[in-house]
């Protein structure tokens, strides 16, 4: 599975987790916000780069923002198995 | 202040549009950054403040667009991702979503509207200070409790802050347009 693919597939995972408002663009680090100025709207938000697997989510006021992105990450590092490290940023918490 | 909004290529005047656009069409730049969508509630809160001040006291002119502006620069600048606040390792939650938590659990106290915020770090301690405008006839001491607790139980329930200490300062008493205390 290439990166892009597994990238759609953790948005489509952490989408799924209840809790969860929706994924956000995940930030680029260094030139970011060029790279996100060239992003087609079919590409992928979270980003996976070989071994590190980013998800930026917005969670509803009504869960909690702590466990859902807990759920999330664990359900990330499922799809990405044990070998990726997954970090998971609340990027919002909205009513 | 006109600057890139969250590195989403459109700034707040671009933001305005699009709200006054109804969000249509949509712009997935706009729809997926969570500091532009921050901002767009923000905007939509001022707007049905601004008549609802209108409605309340009668007036024939909204509040003060100057006084408006002002606040929503206030909030770009806020909006902005910041650091990152871990809650355990791998999961973090951003300085910018903690800021939008406490203004928006301080604008929903009926009177109040959140100005300017800071998190500060005092050795172990961080410390929320939180600026409001009270709206209206109301009193002061009480609406500042209530945003304490409000902001509080929020903090509690969605960050790693919960044992923050938090200050509120009213700054400022705001009626509509010609009549502001």
């Amino acid at each position: 599975m290439s990166d892009r693919e597994m990238a759609l597939a953790i948005d489509a995972a952490a989408a799924a987790v209840p809790g969860v408002r929706r994924v956000y663009r995940a930030p680029a680090g260094i030139g970011g916000a060029a790279r996100l100025l060239l992003q087609r709207d079919d590409e992928p938000l979270s980003d996976v780069r070989g071994s590190r697997a980013t998800v930026s989510i917005g969670v509803q006021a009504d869960a909690p923002a702590q466990a859902t992105a807990a759920a999330v990450a664990a359900a990330v590092q499922l799809l990405v198995g044990p070998e990726v490290e997954v970090l998971v940023r609340v990027g919002r918490i909205e009513g | 202040m006109n600057d890139d909004i969250g590195g989403s290529g459109y700034s707040l005047d671009d933001l305005s549009a699009y709200l006054d656009r109804g969000r249509t069409p949509a712009i997935a730049a706009i729809d997926r950054n969570p500091e532009c969508q921050a901002l767009l509630d923000a905007m939509t809160r001022f707007g049905a403040l601004s008549h609802e001040l209108v409605d309340r006291d009668g007036a024939e002119q909204p509040p003060s667009p100057g006084w408006l502006d002002g606040l929503l620069d206030t909030v770009a600048q806020e909006v902005r991702a910041g650091r990152d606040l871990p809650y355990t390792e791998g999961l973090v939650v951003t300085e910018g979503a903690v800021r939008t938590l406490v203004r928006e659990a301080g604008d929903a106290v009926p009177g109040a509207l959140v100005g300017r915020t800071r998190i500060r770090e005092e050795g172990e301690l961080t410390r929320i200070e939180i600026e409001i405008s009270v709206l209206g006839d109301r009193p002061l001491v009480a609406v500042g409790d209530q945003v304490r607790e409000a902001v509080a139980d929020a903090l509690r329930r969605h960050t790693p802050l919960g044992d923050a200490a938090i200050d509120v300062t009213v700054v400022d008493v705001h009626l509509a347009d010609g009549a502001d205390g």
